[in-house]
């Protein structure tokens, strides 16, 4: 989508055009969801996203940019908010948290083949959300929202220098989760060797 | 940054991988996962819409509320406005003497210094003495042909000077009562002689002379003893 595109997009649904925004959401809600199922695991995702799309709602007359990663990341810092809210919304009142963190080895399979698939994707994001937050945050904002550095550092409120830093140490983990041994033979057989019998 | 990890990933490794690039590696296969599908439906999808459309309801709701707070503001301006020009006029006293010129009081107003126009002694521009002057500051009476004859014997001047005032012969309120000047025992209003609309056959009583002020109407065609000059 052209600049240009989006922007009459966003202008329509700012007048209150039901396609157009209709279109930026079905644009952006799996970009949303993937990011909330790596920071507030996959359970509470869906509640989260449900008031994220509220917010955005309620203030996209007041959204000015006109391109589609400004609104992307927009949205998305929407989606931190709500999710730092119920954070603390949880930390007033504890409650039994059931932490849904996938079972990294249970759906290993080929990844090449899984990348095609919903299950790869939710296999690839478990792997991300074993990282520590940090890290697996601003590899979701990277990989997932497809942002660069700088409007990631503005999201995660960080210096650009400490989020490339703390998106360097992720991936490295994730390597050697995958196994470092076996990338440079590249992705024909990366399957995680605990279950590579 | 540290090039020399286990892993072998370097910073610009990483970077590639970031950026979409370095497919060939197990990470960046399974970063390429990520942008997969969860599934063929859009959770929460309906919600959305349902939150939009109340939005845009509500926006659409907002917007009529502001309108009708518009004219009710605007209407409100404007009755102050009007209240506050009918305070004015009150204060100056213009409205008592609309209301008096409305309903036809105007012997509160004879002899007031502070009337419009209105000189409470006789001019000498209409006594007999002067007789060619008159019609000059009575426009009623320029086409007479009286030459002010019609006042003599008045002495009080009371008519004389009602008939100079400038906006009293214009009232219409005095044309619609022509009954009135017949009365035979209501002496009629000197600037009632000024209407044009005044009929002389009142004046055509053998026992009663016309009012001096009548014989200035340019439709008074009798002379002060009924008689027609034609």
């Amino acid at each position: 989508m052209t600049t240009s595109e989006f922007a009459d997009l966003l202008r329509d649904a700012q007048r209150g055009d039901e396609l157009a925004f209709n279109t930026l959401f079905r644009q952006n809600q799996p970009i949303v969801l993937k990011y909330l199922a790596t920071i507030a695991g996959a359970a509470a995702a869906e509640d989260l996203a449900a008031d994220t799309w509220v917010s955005v709602v309620r203030d996209l007359g007041r959204f000015s940019g006109d391109e589609p990663a400004a609104f992307r990341a927009w949205v998305l810092s929407i989606a931190r908010r709500r999710w730092i809210d119920d954070v603390r919304r949880r930390t007033r009142r504890p409650e039994a948290l059931v932490d849904v963190i996938p079972d990294v080895t249970a759906a290993a399979e080929d990844v090449v083949g899984a990348s095609e698939t919903a299950a790869g994707t939710r296999w690839a994001l478990g792997l991300i959300s074993s990282l520590p937050p940090d890290q697996a945050e601003v590899i979701a904002l990277r990989v997932i929202g497809d942002l660069d550095v700088h409007e990631t550092a503005r999201i995660v409120g960080k210096k650009p220098g400490a989020v490339r830093v703390l998106a360097h140490r992720g991936l490295r983990r994730l390597a050697e989760q995958l196994g470092a041994d076996q990338a440079n033979v590249g992705v024909t057989n990366p399957v995680p060797p605990a279950i590579d019998n | 940054m540290n090039d020399d990890r286990p892993n072998g990933l370097s910073d610009s490794d990483c970077e590639e991988l970031l950026a979409g690039r370095g497919l060939d590696l197990p990470v960046g296969a399974m970063l390429n996962a990520l942008h997969g599908r969860l599934g063929d439906e859009l959770p929460g999808e309906a919600a959305a819409m349902a939150a939009f459309r109340a939005a845009a309801l509500g926006g659409v709701a907002a917007g009529r509320r502001a309108r009708v707070s518009a004219r009710l503001a605007a209407a409100s301006i404007g009755g102050s406005v009007v209240l506050l020009g009918g305070v004015a006029a009150a204060a100056s006293g213009q409205v008592r003497h609309d209301i008096g010129s409305v309903i036809g009081v105007h012997q509160h107003h004879h002899g007031s210094p502070t009337d419009t126009g209105v000189t409470p002694t006789p001019t000498p521009t209409l006594t007999p003495a002067a007789p060619g002057v008159a019609p000059a500051t009575t426009p009623a009476g320029s086409s007479n042909g009286h030459n002010g004859k019609a006042h003599q014997g008045h002495g009080n001047g009371v008519g004389i000077g009602e008939t100079a005032q400038p906006s009293h012969p214009a009232q219409p309120s005095h044309s619609a009562r022509p009954s009135h000047p017949a009365h035979p025992t209501k002496k009629p209003h000197p600037t009632q002689a000024a209407t044009p609309t005044h009929t002389p056959t009142h004046h055509a009583h053998p026992t009663k002379r016309p009012r001096p002020t009548q014989a200035a109407s340019p439709a008074h065609t009798r002379t002060p003893g009924g008689h027609s000059p034609l």
